[in-house]
């Protein structure tokens, strides 16, 4: 029915879902996380207590390997469930009920669980593991649905397709004004979901990322001009006009006092298509939703 | 940025949020609500805390205004919030800072209440209430959805449309009955984000509804050709058994809740109907 990875982000500790299915609004039932604690994936013939039961035993300090184990001991249906789990520590597991509809299975490298069920083979899973691990170094978001692409080109679900999420959580609660989501897409009925949740990525990139401050340039003197003459404002009145320019093009994730970052810019004087397309080509390594 | 609705149903015991805008993924940020307690929507500059920590309190049996005072009083961006909510008992209350852009304001009625800002105008949060109010008798979620199309017939969001969202608690509505999750769709970034939440909708009735006993036909000898035909030119072989391909399809199309042995539902027939069309000859 679906096939997933669950891993944790090497270089921020970020802790995420991907997955696509067969099923539709897949990103509704099957990934759950905590910032701080952990992620999972609960699929197969899945049951939703599995998610939220499974964070309470992460969040109580059970392991990856424990948490399968509470959850499936005692559980009539466990043959039929299948689970992939990062802990806070970072310990993954994935674990495949005997009875899940072939070819169902799993494997774990390290920081990262793959699983799926009703695939079109092994080969689906392993493609997986291999992308994942190839892109080593490469934003975590991005990186986590270039495996599911790999999934879907390795064959996928062997009934076709139709829905695909991410989702990924902080590598810690932040105690900020936000929740801890910083990532969050679904495609929940489409005809190529992975490629279309693929295509949103830069889009999360340039409107739910933050700013570089290093890169930015600072609103005085020439740059002023720069931006004032863009917006069509006195130099006066360039900082409140660029905060009701950004707020309106979703870009108030990247506003800075007294500056402004250089993706801001590159909107203000190219326009949002021609950003994105760089973005896509280029897949920045800095500015990602933090 | 945004217009939603915010509603309870008391015939259904229903709390919902229905919301489209301008920007990617609205449905991660903006819908919040559980069963019994009530439901939020946090926009404009969207304080997210403001989704889990009303409905926090809203589940202690705080009222809507209470929610909407606790959440704004010591929020210092407060002015550039907004913020809808309806209780458990069905109260609602709307908040709109002062520096949301505009057009940006919201109205209550009853147990609803609709907000929106960067808005064509007043007049897309009062379609979207009488489209909400004339629709009383349909399924709650459509209600929501008749909601948001009328908002956006209305001017919507003034700088274009990106996406939209809705979403329904009901006690034990959940698949496997464990969650108050009812329905949960979302389209994140779409030219046509209501026409394709709408066809959502369609899907999520089909897919998680059961069957309408009365509507099921039986399936007698025209009929069973008919889909025999139909499955054949799907690839599922009934000549080896026409009940055992038909219960795959059904199988691979994830219509389990509506298979029903010796009828056919009518949405499933229609969905093997268009399926077969599509299939080039």
């Amino acid at each position: 029915m679906t096939y997933s990875i669950v891993a944790v982000d090497p270089a921020t500790g970020a802790r995420g879902v991907a997955v696509a299915s067969k099923a539709m609004c897949v990103g509704a039932h099957v990934p759950w996380g905590r910032a701080g604690f952990g992620a999972i994936a609960t699929q197969a013939w899945h049951d939703l207590r599995y998610g939220w039961e499974g964070l309470a035993l992460l969040e109580a300090g059970h392991s990856a390997a424990s948490v399968v184990q509470k959850l499936t001991y005692g559980d009539a249906d466990a043959p039929h469930r299948q689970l992939g789990i990062v802990d806070r520590n970072n310990h993954v597991a994935s674990y495949t009920g005997s009875r899940c509809m072939p070819w169902a299975g799993g494997m774990c490298g390290k920081g990262y669980a793959a699983q799926g069920n009703l695939l079109a083979g092994a080969t689906t899973v392993e493609a997986m593991a291999a992308r994942y691990e190839a892109l080593d170094g490469r934003p975590f978001a991005y990186r986590l649905v270039q495996t599911l692409l790999a999934g879907d080109e390795a064959g996928g679900d062997r009934r076709g397709r139709q829905s695909a999420a991410v989702k990924v959580w902080r590598a810690e609660p932040s105690h900020s004004t936000d929740v801890d989501v910083i990532a969050d897409l679904r495609i929940d009925d489409a005809k190529m979901p992975v490629h279309d949740l693929a295509a949103m990525v830069p889009r999360l990139w340039l409107d739910y990322g933050t700013p570089r401050p290093r890169a930015a340039i600072a609103l005085e003197g020439e740059g002023a001009e720069r931006v004032a003459s863009k917006l069509g404002v006195p130099i006066a009145e360039v900082e409140p006009a660029l905060i009701r320019w950004a707020g309106e093009q979703n870009l108030e994730s990247r506003l800075l006092p007294g500056a402004i970052d250089p993706t801001v810019l590159a909107v203000l004087e190219s326009g949002i298509g021609p950003t994105l397309e760089w973005a896509a080509a280029e897949v920045p390594q800095e500015g990602w939703p933090a | 940025m945004t217009f939603s609705i915010v509603a309870f149903e008391p015939e259904s015991q229903s709390w919902g949020v229905a919301v489209a805008s301008k920007c990617l993924a609205v449905g991660h940020a903006v819908p919040w609500g559980a069963a019994h307690a009530g439901a939020v929507a946090t926009q404009a500059l969207a304080n997210l805390s403001y989704g889990p920590d009303g409905v926090a309190l809203l589940r202690s049996g705080h009222s809507a205004r209470s929610v909407v005072d606790a959440l704004t009083k010591p929020d210092g961006l407060a002015s550039q919030r907004q913020l809808g909510v309806v209780d458990a008992k069905g109260g609602a209350a709307n908040h709109t800072g002062s520096d949301c852009l505009p057009w940006a304001g919201g109205i209550t009625d009853g147990s609803v209440a609709v907000q929106g800002n960067i808005l064509a105008g007043q007049q897309v949060v009062r379609e979207m209430l009488g489209a909400y109010k004339a629709s009383k008798g349909e399924p709650f979620v459509r209600r929501l959805l008749h909601a948001v199309e009328a908002g956006d017939a209305a001017g919507g969001d003034r700088r274009g449309r990106q996406s939209s969202a809705v979403r329904v608690w009901r006690e034990g509505a959940a698949y496997g009955g464990g969650l108050d999750v009812a329905v949960d769709l979302r389209v994140d970034d779409h030219d046509s984000p209501i026409v394709e939440l709408r066809r959502l909708v369609d899907l999520h009735h089909l897919y998680f509804v059961r069957p309408d006993p009365a509507t099921l036909i039986a399936i007698d000898e025209p009929l069973t050709q008919e889909i025999a035909a139909a499955l054949a030119r799907l690839g599922y072989e009934p000549e080896k058994g026409f009940r055992d391909a038909l219960g795959r399809w059904i199988g691979t199309e994830n219509f389990e809740e509506r298979d029903v042995p010796g009828k056919i539902d009518p949405l499933v027939l229609d969905h093997l109907r268009k399926q077969v069309t599509a299939v080039p000859a």
